[in-house]
């Protein structure tokens, strides 16, 4: 069951491109000679297809239908013991069977054989056995049973799952009906659990629903749950959804448990942020299990109201309800077996790893990190990367946990197939909550030292399936690593590892692992002096060039940012922007930051953290002509084919292509692909620079049409003609 | 699609041909984009359709036929290159029958054999054949953010060819 429509992760299969991709390997269509090879190679199979003997499965089979010929005959027999009994007594062989039925009719044991029966009657123990499911009637409106199909807790989160059965054909249809939302390619709940005012509040919730326009209910629900006497409220599910495949409305809830001490209330899919107090040691004991216990759930639904209208039907509409009232209470056996603390001291590339505190539901980790240098260390513009993170923070704390599949696993069917989003089976959500044993506040870079120690919380967004299955702990050096983080494939560089374990809780095992060479990463080189960053071209790096930068809310031009060691605060810079044959010039007035309509200047200075040394940098935002941003032209980054920087005062060309050079620093400082097949390397990128023009003011730049320049220049932004 | 799957494991011939006949296309990208002539992309989907007639009961999910099939022809593929490697170094072999090899410049021809067997064979099978990342990375024996990463780096190479002939056609 699914909230969430294709989300991809930046892997899109246009209908352009595949038609495209497909004319350019030639395979559009089968060639006729390949038609004929076919079937020619269909004319020649044998006529019979072999068929595998099973003889498990005939064996079974027969025995199958043995069993059900004899207990036919022997409902037969017994219908026939009740007026004839002495005739079934008299059957050779089952003649014994009908005597012990007549006799035990007849007269009671005495009390000692009871006793002696109920003696040997003692159940040996056994093995808990799945979920049940419970079925619950509908205390009042009919509409159909409620049923809780699995329910699941290891102590930290319960995980429940519901389904109703409905009985009006009409009312499941018009719920199919409404459930697929076309415009956004998604399902949308039918029921949700309160009545209310409808709210036109988006989910944005970790169960991924990526809806918003769906009306939801945002006040108090009255549905309830509630675990050992703490109520968990409801109010934030997003309801059932229909399900397709087995054609009935669907919830699932994913709460965590609050301790006995605690109280208040929790609201459902919390993040682990907001979660009540994590496991500690002290909720294990010294072996790091605990005996099972057993939960006491009682769940009430008064109602459930209908979100979505359907699409011009007739039949229900937004805020109908229906009043069931269902009630139901239960107790789950709480499965602890799987949960422990390990204190490996596992060590990779200055990554100490001291403590895990495991449940299969939620993961804390402790360990130790090297100081490796500062995002900002890096020098490139966070509006470059995909992540976009602060880069005041400190590189190499950026860490994710997923679940392996387990080995030979033969199901290649995955139910988020490409989104690559947190709503993986195998992910883990969550990340760094405490430094250097502060514990409930935000990382500053003042806190940050040699060494530090970091606790991180990590929880899954659903029950966890294939528990037994090792986990893998990775640390990247900047947030663009995780590739749940991302909502897309980087296509010129690949961050760097900083470490990775592999945590085995089966075997209480850690170990140190390196499944980020499959993915062609580096590993961070602490040795390192410092970050590395871009080249500097006669003291400018272009750490970015943006469109995603709005200064002036209306998409109407592109940031670029530079860097340099050395103050150019008052240097006399330029931007020439090149279109065909026309060129343009940027100028700022110097010094102090500037925004008009024209465009904006902003300097700054960062230290950098391995050498203490300051950085300058300064930001310039160009606006450009109205064509390039109001007539549909495709992308406003392609408006000029170059941007190049230049010294006013010398003519100099300080960096020919400054989209190049921000591509070029991006790669460096973020990471490359590695040990990659030679015969995938990209070709040598043909130069876009055009020959035999010269740079500067030697040759007269163009202007744009002067409606868009003459009235809007001014002194500190200007356009020159 | 199961249902004929079904039908062929209980011996049902006519269904397994529906199935192969439904799946030629799928069957021929595969080939087409590890193999370079069309005659070897004959042999190995030929000897796949023989593979799958005699093992057809040894898939133990019908859903997932189109998947096995696709890791038969990839074997059966990767088999014939086998058999012939010390016999003729593949990059000398010619691209046959693309109809579209007479309007391209030498130049972007071998671009587009240089776009390679991994970028073209990922291509493939995400963007004509309709796996999903997870099915390819099983197939392929990788992990699924490998498989990302080779669809994005096969992507922008795949761009960065048709724009060049773009140019070339432009001229």
């Amino acid at each position: 069951m699914r909230y969430q429509g294709k989300h991809s992760a930046g892997v899109k299969k246009r209908r352009g491109f595949r038609a495209q991709l497909a004319k350019e390997l030639g395979v559009e269509t089968v060639p006729e000679s390949f038609r004929q090879a076919m079937e020619k190679t269909y004319q020649e199979l044998p006529l019979d297809m072999p068929v595998a003997y099973r003889p498990v499965r005939t064996f079974l089979r027969r025995t199958a239908s043995a069993a059900a010929a004899c207990g036919l005959l022997f409902l037969a027999l017994l219908g026939v013991n009740t007026t004839y009994p002495q005739l079934t007594e008299a059957l050779p062989g089952l003649g014994m069977v009908f005597q012990a039925i007549n006799s035990r009719n007849q007269e009671p044991l005495d009390d000692r054989s009871h006793l002696m029966l109920e003696a040997e009657a003692t159940p040996t123990p056994v093995p808990q056995p799945a979920f049940r499911p419970i079925t619950v009637h509908p205390n009042e409106e009919p509409i159909g049973d409620l049923i809780i199909e699995d329910a699941w807790s290891d102590g930290r989160y319960l995980w429940l799952e519901m389904s109703l059965d409905l009985e009006d054909a009409s009312l499941k249809e018009t719920l199919a009906d409404m459930a697929y939302d076309e415009a956004s390619g998604t399902l949308q709940p039918v029921f949700s659990l309160s009545p209310g005012s409808p709210a036109s509040s988006g989910m944005g919730s970790g169960m991924g629903s990526g809806i918003d326009d769906v009306m939801y209910m945002d006040v108090v629900s009255d549905s309830e749950l509630i675990l050992n006497g703490i109520v968990a409220s409801l109010s934030t599910s997003p309801g059932f959804v229909w399900d397709e495949e087995r054609k009935m409305p669907t919830a699932s809830f994913y709460i965590p448990i609050i301790p006995a001490e605690a109280q208040g209330e929790v609201d459902g899919n919390t993040s682990s942020e907001n979660a009540p107090a994590t496991a500690s040691s002290e909720d294990l004991d010294s072996s790091g299990k605990k005996g099972q216990e057993l939960m006491d759930i009682s769940l009430t639904i008064p109602s459930l109201t209908i979100v979505q209208s359907p699409k011009g039907a007739d039949g229900p509409i937004t805020g109908d309800s229906f009043q069931p009232f269902y009630n139901v209470n239960f107790q789950l056996e709480i499965d602890h077996v799987k949960n422990q603390v390990m204190e490996p001291m596992a060590e990779d590339n200055g990554v100490t790893l001291r403590k895990i505190t495991y449940t299969p539901s939620e993961v804390i980790l402790e360990a130790d990190l090297p100081d490796i240098g500062l995002g900002s260390d890096l020098m490139i513009s966070s509006s470059s990367t995909i992540a976009s993170w602060d880069t005041s923070q400190p590189l190499g704390i950026y860490a994710d946990l997923v679940r392996k599949p387990p080995e030979g696993d033969g199901s290649v069917e995955s139910r988020q197939e490409d989104t690559g989003t947190a709503d993986h089976p195998g992910f883990y959500r969550g990340g760094l909550i405490s430094l250097n044993d502060e514990s409930g506040i935000s990382y500053n870079a003042e806190a940050w030292g040699e060494t530090n120690h970091l606790v991180y919380s990590f929880t899954t967004l659903r029950k966890p399936e294939n528990q037994d299955s090792p986990l893998v702990l990775t640390f990247y050096e900047t947030p663009e690593g995780s590739n749940f983080d991302r909502t897309g494939c980087p296509d010129d560089y690949n961050p760097r590892v900083l470490a990775e374990f592999t945590i085995e809780p089966s075997q209480g095992l850690v170990y140190t692992s390196e499944n980020y060479r499959a993915e062609y990463r580096e590993k961070v080189d602490i040795s390192r002096e410092s970050a590395p960053h871009g080249d500097f071209e006669n003291g400018f790096l272009c750490a970015g060039v943006n469109s995603n930068e709005d200064v002036f809310l209306d998409s109407s031009g592109q940031l670029i940012q530079l860097i340099s060691l050395e103050d150019m605060t008052y240097r006399n810079l330029g931007i020439l922007a090149y279109r065909n044959e026309e060129t343009t010039l940027f100028t700022w007035q110097v010094g102090s930051p500037t925004e008009d309509e024209s465009g904006a200047y902003y300097p700054w200075e960062f230290a950098l953290s391995s050498t203490g040394q300051t950085a300058f940098g300064s930001a310039i935002y160009l606006r450009y002509p109205e064509e390039a941003y109001k007539y549909d032209f495709p992308a406003i980054s392609d408006w000029f084919t170059r941007l190049s920087l230049v010294d006013l005062d010398t003519d100099q060309v300080l960096i020919p292509d400054l989209q190049e050079s921000a591509a070029q620093a991006r790669k460096k400082a973020l990471g490359s692909w590695t040990d990659y097949n030679s015969q995938n390397q990209s070709p040598a990128k043909p130069s876009s620079a055009p020959t035999g023009q010269p740079f500067g003011p030697a040759a007269p730049p163009s202007t744009w049409p002067s409606s868009a320049v003459s009235s809007q220049l001014d002194d500190d932004l200007s356009i020159s003609e | 699609m199961e249902r004929w799957v079904k039908k062929a494991q209980n011996g049902d011939r006519d269904a397994f041909l529906r199935l192969m006949q439904a799946n030629e296309l799928a069957m021929y990208r595969v080939a087409k984009s590890i193999l370079h002539n069309e005659v070897d992309v004959e042999d190995a989907v030929q000897e796949a359709i023989c593979r799958a007639f005699y093992k057809m009961d040894t898939i133990r999910q019908p859903k997932f036929f189109k998947t096995w099939m696709t890791r038969v022809v990839i074997n059966c593929c990767y088999d014939l290159l086998r058999q012939q490697k010390g016999l003729v170094p593949l990059e000398l072999l010619p691209e046959e029958g693309r109809e579209d090899d007479r309007e391209l410049s030498l130049d972007v021809r071998q671009t587009l054999e240089a776009l390679g067997e991994n970028d073209r064979l990922i291509l493939t099978l995400y963007y004509l054949n309709d796996l999903p990342v997870k099915q390819i990375a099983q197939l392929l024996s990788i992990t699924e953010g490998a498989a990302k990463m080779r669809l994005s780096h096969g992507r922008k190479k795949f761009k960065e060819i048709f724009q060049a002939r773009e140019q070339e056609a432009g001229i």
